[in-house]
């Protein structure tokens, strides 16, 4: 014990005789929570100021601080909510169905080559066509109701879950699927613990991308015969040259977007916990 | 035509296969009796995953003449482990057993391989040296009549090495596979094996028997003598080594 102190030491004196060699860490570090949203307080700041200070006429653009007390008296007088409540219904109605029918057809077609003959150029086709140009088909079959809204935020949604979720069952890793032979797995034990799961990110973020997507659609779509909705309250509000009101529905979208990436990263973070152990 | 327990011998006779035109394995000719532990040497690119990969059913896409014939139950072991990342080492190791008592089975595997502690890890956490024993133990879960292990210990470190070859060893002798075990490392193979085929240009061009008791030496003397006539094969200028 006592013969090994001096090479201790001199292993210590060594290490303080260098600098330390580090590595470039080449990605960026896992940033604080939070504090993502820094770019957005940024701008707030420089609108209310702006704003404050004159640079803004209110019929131009209203200043946040008008926005937020419109919005406050607007739930107050219960004017905002039932429009919220019926916007709600008909997007994530939209985002229901769209998710779970891109879902089934990716894994149809991911999955068998029937599947991927019959279903992927119709939905590359869809993919290629703007919601916008199917308005008026879409209109002339389901009439300007309800049924019409969610059908095309449904169609919209559909296809950058079908895309994604397609793309990572396609892109499944060839060892994966050669264990899955060598040990035997039938074909519904290879989709349970091998396809799916090996899907799952990408699947996540054809949801990050579906959360929004839901949404924008709608404004488009709240143009059209309603007389609820966010959309519709921004419309007239354009009409009346009601900027805050306006800014209010903005910020209703923006609020929703930044709710909905954050839960969908939430149960992201939990069904892909094996990921977390991988590096660092 | 098989009770349970038969283990067919493996066999190959002409097995000939190539790829695109270019033929990896020339007219291969073999029989291994039960429970033979059998090494394959040979230079990269001579043919030893193809002829691997071809028994274990795999590659099936590939031209292919003469026939070959495995016991039903085959295991394989490759170089890189193949955990799933997303499965827990236990439900790794259960994958597509159906039996009642699996979940037993494994965890009584893992102790075996001295890794019982990480039956509920995830297999990102696993050091490499555990990957494989994780993998060496879902292989061997399956009692396997024949064990097909692709370089499965190429990755891992000289110390760890030493230490799977022990293991392999040891469990390999409770219910004697036949085994045949792809290695670069000749000591490796003068460890473990039965005997030994040199592949090269495709065929098997050297078949050896290793006649030493176990647990083998490298000092002992026949061993150093198969050990730079192996070398030699494989076209180290063995009065460098
Ligand atoms: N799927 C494939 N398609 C085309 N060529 C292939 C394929 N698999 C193997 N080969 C070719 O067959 C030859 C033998 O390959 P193989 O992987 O069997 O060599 P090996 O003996 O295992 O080499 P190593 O020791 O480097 O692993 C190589 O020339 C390789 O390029
Ligand atoms: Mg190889």
């Amino acid at each position: 014990m006592n013969d090994m102190t001096p090479e201790r030491e001199s292993v210590a004196a060594w290490q303080s005789d260098r600098p330390q060699r580090r590595l470039a860490r080449l990605t960026p570090a896992k940033l604080p929570r939070g504090t993502r949203l820094l770019g957005p307080l940024i701008v707030l700041a420089l609108w209310e100021g702006a704003s404050q200070l004159g640079f803004l006429s209110p019929y131009t653009l209203a200043a946040p601080s008008t926005a937020v007390a419109t919005g406050i008296a607007m739930v107050a007088d219960g004017t905002l909510l039932p429009h919220l409540a019926a916007s709600a219904a008909r997007a994530y109605s939209g985002l229901l169905l769209g998710v779970i029918a891109g879902l089934v057809l990716a894994l149809a077609s991911g999955l068998t080559r029937t599947g991927e003959m019959l279903l992927d150029g119709l939905v590359q086709v869809k993919r290629a066509v703007p919601t916008l140009a199917l308005i008026p088909l879409v209109i002339l079959w389901l009439g300007i109701g309800e049924t019409m809204k969610v059908f095309l935020i449904f169609t919209a949604v559909l296809v950058p879950v079908y895309i994604n979720t397609h793309a990572a069952l396609r892109g499944i890793d060839m060892g994966h699927v050669e264990l899955a032979r060598t040990l035997g797995l039938t074909r519904a034990e290879f989709i349970r613990k091998v396809a799916l799961p090996g899907a799952l990110p990408g699947f996540f973020v054809s949801l990050r991308l579906a959360v929004t997507l839901c949404w924008t659609s709608l404004v488009v779509l709240e143009l059209i015969n309603t007389q609820t909705g966010i959309g519709y309250l921004m419309n007239r509000a354009r009409d009346w040259g009601q900027t805050d009101i306006i800014v209010v529905g903005i910020f209703i979208y923006a609020a929703l977007g930044l709710l909905s990436d954050a839960v969908v990263r939430a149960v992201e973070a939990r069904a892909l916990s094996w990921r977390r152990s991988i590096g660092s | 035509m098989t009770p349970q327990d038969f283990k067919s011998p493996v066999s190959m006779r002409g097995l000939s296969r190539a790829f695109k035109g270019k033929t990896v394995l020339r007219d291969v000719t073999l029989d291994i009796p039960r429970g033979q532990f059998v090494a394959l040497l040979g230079e990269s690119g001579s043919g030893k995953t193809t002829l691997l990969r071809a028994l274990a059913g795999l590659d099936d896409d590939a031209e292919m003449a003469g026939s070959y014939s495995v016991p039903p139950n085959v295991s394989v072991l490759f170089q890189d482990a193949r955990l799933l990342p997303w499965l827990p080492v236990i439900d790794n190791l259960t994958l597509g057993l159906r039996h009642d008592g699996a979940e037993t089975e494994a965890q009584q595997m893992l102790d075996a391989v001295g890794i019982g502690d990480k039956a509920a890890a995830w297999p990102g956490t696993l050091s490499g040296g555990q990957k494989q024993r994780a993998a060496l133990a879902r292989s061997l879960l399956r009692s396997p009549d024949l064990l097909l292990a692709d370089e499965p210990f190429g990755a891992l470190d000289a110390l760890t090495r030493l230490k799977m070859h022990a293991l392999l060893f040891r469990l390999v002798e409770r219910r004697r596979p036949t085994v045949i075990l792809v290695t670069h490392d000749v000591d490796e193979a003068l460890l473990l094996a039965d005997r030994i085929l040199v592949l090269r240009d495709g065929t098997i061009a050297e078949d050896h028997r290793v006649p030493l008791p176990h647990p083998r030496r490298t000092s002992h003397p026949d061993f150093e003598r198969l050990r730079l006539s192996l070398l030699g094969s494989l076209g180290v200028e063995t009065d460098l080594v």
